[in-house]
């Protein structure tokens, strides 16, 4: 009976922990950090603006995991569109420029989908090959070079511009979390992702066409992945091959611990958010305390690895 | 009453599965209000005729009449849009997904003008649903994994029954009860025939079979060896069909 009302305790903690260690890291970097400026606007809207492109590379990953399935090429589609971008951008206008980005990333996505959903490769080992594959393909298209995004319109939109002083990555940032949580929790689309990701068999036999709900998710992840390239293209106003390839690791984390099974069947895109968010606090305020490189990756990743353990932990496990 | 056309009529169904045959010529009538009973040893290929009939395989060949027209089913949505329904032997439930989700899986009512989903009224359809099949459980909103055995059987048959408007597939549906789940399941698929829906069932308990069916078709190793009616037979003839053995 005690042990039982305890671990329904901790059950609820561990659905919440996210929230919990969210606001645990905010109030430690808050008291230790106040007089190095953690608190200021400045700072903290810096956070928000930073982890815009991971935080939408997190939510198109939700979909991915939850419908069982996973990829690991995002960051190499974030390179690639984003150069698609800049360069297409260079000779022709606005428009065609963005479409260009964006279908990079959803078309990678559709090819990483159709070897996932119709040949029924294991998305780990697809997605392996595809990232180094479009990572070769970004550093041969422009022979290593960066290229500049010289367009204001773009730059503004996808970048240092505001709508009514709300800066144009926060504006991204909630429109991509509420058009995510609305798709993934209520919509036919998310219901099947989570089915096809909890029970592929009862599926189909209920009539849900589980390959096409595969190929979605991935070319959705895609398409997420290519919007963060063009983020970064227009904050940074220039594309390079390095963009996102140190992204994985930072994305993966941020959707497990925001409570998003990594074998599909359930999840959460607020959850998503907040565990970017936490990682780009994390990364601001080990900055802001004085470590260097090499002391800041132990850092994170000793956090990283407990934060997993501590959501991922299942006393019920054999 | 009329003399009846049957529901589905199933006409020289064979099934192979690369070079292993699963289902040799295998005929049958199943009519309104009528329960017939398929009955077979392990892999006799019970679960393969359900499976061909609902769409999920196709039959190597032979063919399929619903209500005397020939009908081809690719999927499980088209069968399930013809109003057949199956109790699968897993259940095919989703463990993470609350009841009234479950209820309306693949069939997921949606709302103007969005077309986001009707959550409230699919809880709602769902509670009447169980309340009326006396399904007990604490709540629609529980996820199927928090869920007994028994319980899980009840929201299989439920939803079964809430979609089928012609015929209903049964899978060994009290496989894993107790004596009294068993009992009220057998209740509960009696009381079918009032719905004037057409039934197959597979069940490995020659008991439940003679209580509950009006024919009896045994299959052994893929063959079909005959049907008889429940009336005109008795068990000693059932298990000799099934097991070859006289
Ligand atoms: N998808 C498949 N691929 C290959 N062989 C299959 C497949 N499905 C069924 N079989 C084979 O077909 C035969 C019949 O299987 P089926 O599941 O229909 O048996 P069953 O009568 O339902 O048995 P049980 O009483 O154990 O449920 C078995 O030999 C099985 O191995
Ligand atoms: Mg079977």
């Amino acid at each position: 009976m005690e042990g039982s009302h305890l671990f329904s305790k901790w059950l609820n903690l561990q659905k919440n922990l996210i929230y919990i260690g969210f606001f645990g890291i905010f109030l430690f970097f808050a008291v230790t950090l106040y007089n190095d400026g953690f608190l200021t606007t400045r700072n903290l809207t810096n956070i928000v603006l930073q982890t815009a492109p991971a935080t939408i590379m997190a939510i198109g990953l939700v979909f991915v995991l939850s419908s069982g399935e996973i990829d690991i090429s995002f960051g190499s589609i974030v390179a690639v569109s984003a150069l698609t971008t800049a360069l297409v951008l260079q000779s022709a206008p606005l428009v065609i420029g963005i479409m260009a980005g964006l279908g990079a990333g959803l078309a990678i996505g559709f090819f990483n989908g159709i070897f996932v959903a119709y040949l029924r490769l294991p998305s780990f080992l697809v997605t392996l090959a595809t990232m180094g594959l479009f990572a070769g393909i970004a550093r041969s298209m422009t022979n290593l070079r960066s290229i500049p995004v010289l367009n204001d319109t773009f730059t503004g939109i996808f970048g240092s511009g505001k709508l009514f002083s709300i800066p144009s990555l926060v504006i991204w940032t909630i429109l991509a979390v509420l058009i995510g949580h609305i798709v993934y929790r209520h919509t036919r689309f998310g219901a099947h992702i989570l089915a096809v990701g909890d029970n592929a068999r009862a599926a189909q036999v209920s009539g849900i066409s589980v390959a096409r709900v595969r190929l979605y998710a991935l070319t959705l992840c895609g398409g997420m992945a290519g919007l963060a390239g063009m983020l970064y293209a227009g904050r940074l106003q220039a594309a390079k091959y390095t963009l996102g390839e140190s992204d994985l690791m930072t994305v993966i984390a941020a959707v497990i611990v925001g409570g998003t099974a990594l074998y599909g069947g359930k999840g959460s895109v607020v959850g998503a958010l907040f565990g970017s968010l936490m990682m780009g606090m994390l990364n601001n305020g080990l900055i802001l305390m004085g470590l260097d490189v090499s002391d800041q990756m132990i850092v994170r990743g000793v956090i990283i690895l407990l934060a997993v353990a501590l959501s991922l932990r299942n006393f019920n496990r054999i | 009453m009329t003399e009846l056309q049957p529901v589905l009529s199933l006409r020289g169904i064979n099934k192979a599965f690369d070079g292993l045959v699963a289902i040799q010529n295998f005929s049958l009538d199943l009519f309104s209000s009528k329960i017939v009973a398929l009955v077979g040893d392990n892999g006799a290929g019970k679960s393969t005729i359900i499976k061909v009939i609902s769409g999920i395989y196709p039959p190597t060949s032979g063919d399929i009449l619903l209500d005397g027209e020939m009908v081809y089913f690719s999927d499980a949505s088209s069968s399930r849009s013809k109003g057949i329904e199956v109790v699968h032997q897993d259940l095919a439930l989703v463990d993470e997904q609350p009841v009234y989700m479950n209820m309306f899986l693949g069939k997921e009512l949606t709302k103007k003008p969005f077309g986001l989903l009707n959550k409230a009224r699919m809880r709602e359809e769902s509670q009447n649903l169980v309340d009326a099949l006396d399904v007990r459980i604490p709540s629609t909103n529980l996820a199927i994994r928090n869920l007994s055995g028994g319980q899980r059987q009840g929201i299989a048959i439920a939803r079964a029954v809430h979609w089928a408007s012609k015929l209903i597939l049964l899978d060994e549906p009290t496989a894993a009860l107790g004596v009294a789940e068993t009992a009220k399941v057998e209740k509960l698929v009696s009381s079918l025939r009032e719905r004037k829906l057409a039934i197959l069932l597979i069940s490995h308990s020659l008991d439940q079979v003679f209580r509950l069916a009006d024919q009896i078709c045994v299959l052994r190793r893929g063959e079909q060896i005959g049907i008889r009616e429940t009336s005109k037979t008795n068990k000693n003839e059932i298990i000799s069909m099934i097991t070859g053995v006289h």
